[in-house]
């Protein structure tokens, strides 16, 4: 098969594909691409606060650690006479907050 | 670009790259679809509006990548729903011609080749961009894609051309 025949071949193939069927509209192919962009720019302006989020949740939670850690000993005085009960609701506390911060940092 | 450059522009390739797009994926239902994600991406590379056979082999760069892309998805769905028996396209259209059916045989690249270069007319420097290939290895391959093409069509006893 030659040059000529391949290229001969090829456009009766063209000529076979180019027929019906309208093509989109380029003022809409448009307005998605402006669209991607806007939210590319603003997915990429929003991602320094996401970080600064990220990062004031994880430095909260270690002063919380760190907190418990030196004033344990007040700590334990305080919650003994409850007992279990206040215990219980310190840890959901401390679940519902670490959540809370999770939904806060997730929007 | 300006809107109105690009709707000169579309205007001037739309309907050769739904052409591309429908022989070398060989979805037509997809094509419209590839054909906007095709200029999308492409505007969203901010192409530079000087050089016209850049911008066009960048359209068919980004053209071939986004047939790629839906191959890979597609593949993708499938292994999470375990049919494992994957091929990259869908059935042929039942009405389909035996030219057609002919090329449907060769592979995606070998089609891609064998249309930039004889439908699009693109040089291989063009074609090696467009497909992110080497400039030399162009000729070899589509060498290969038109012997290719050859056997094919002789084997279905099609060695002229007929629809």
């Amino acid at each position: 098969m030659s040059e000529n025949d391949t290229s001969m071949w090829m456009r009766h193939l063209a000529a076979l594909s180019h027929a019906e069927g309208e093509l989109p509209d380029p003022a809409v192919i448009w307005w998605q691409a402006q669209m991607q962009e806007r939210q590319v720019a603003r997915a990429r302006a929003a991602r320094p606060m996401a970080i600064v989020q990220w990062i004031s949740l994880v430095v909260g939670l270690a002063a919380a650690v760190v907190l418990c850690a030196v004033n344990w000993t007040g700590m334990k005085g305080l919650l003994e006479p409850a007992g279990a009960p206040l215990g219980i609701a310190a840890i959901a506390c401390v679940v519902l907050a670490a959540l809370a911060a999770r939904f806060v940092s997730g929007e | 670009m300006d809107q109105a450059r690009f709707t000169a522009f579309y205007h001037e390739t739309a309907a050769g790259l739904r052409g591309y797009i429908r022989r070398v994926s060989g979805d037509w239902q997809a094509a419209d679809d590839l054909v906007q994600e095709a200029y999308v991406r492409f505007l969203r590379a901010h192409p530079a509006v000087e050089d016209s056979a850049a911008m066009k082999a960048y359209l068919y760069k980004s053209a071939t990548a986004a047939i790629y892309d839906r191959w890979r998805k597609k593949r993708n769905e499938r292994l999470w729903r375990l049919n494992f028996r994957f091929r990259e396209e869908t059935p042929p259209d039942p009405g389909e011609g035996d030219v057609t059916r002919c090329f449907r045989e060769l592979k995606p690249r070998e089609r891609a080749l064998l249309w930039l270069a004889y439908v699009e007319g693109c040089a291989h420097g063009e074609i090696a961009a467009a497909l992110d290939l080497r400039e030399k290895s162009v000729k070899v391959l589509l060498y290969r894609a038109r012997r290719n093409l050859e056997r094919i069509l002789r084997q279905n006893g099609l060695s002229e051309v007929e629809s």
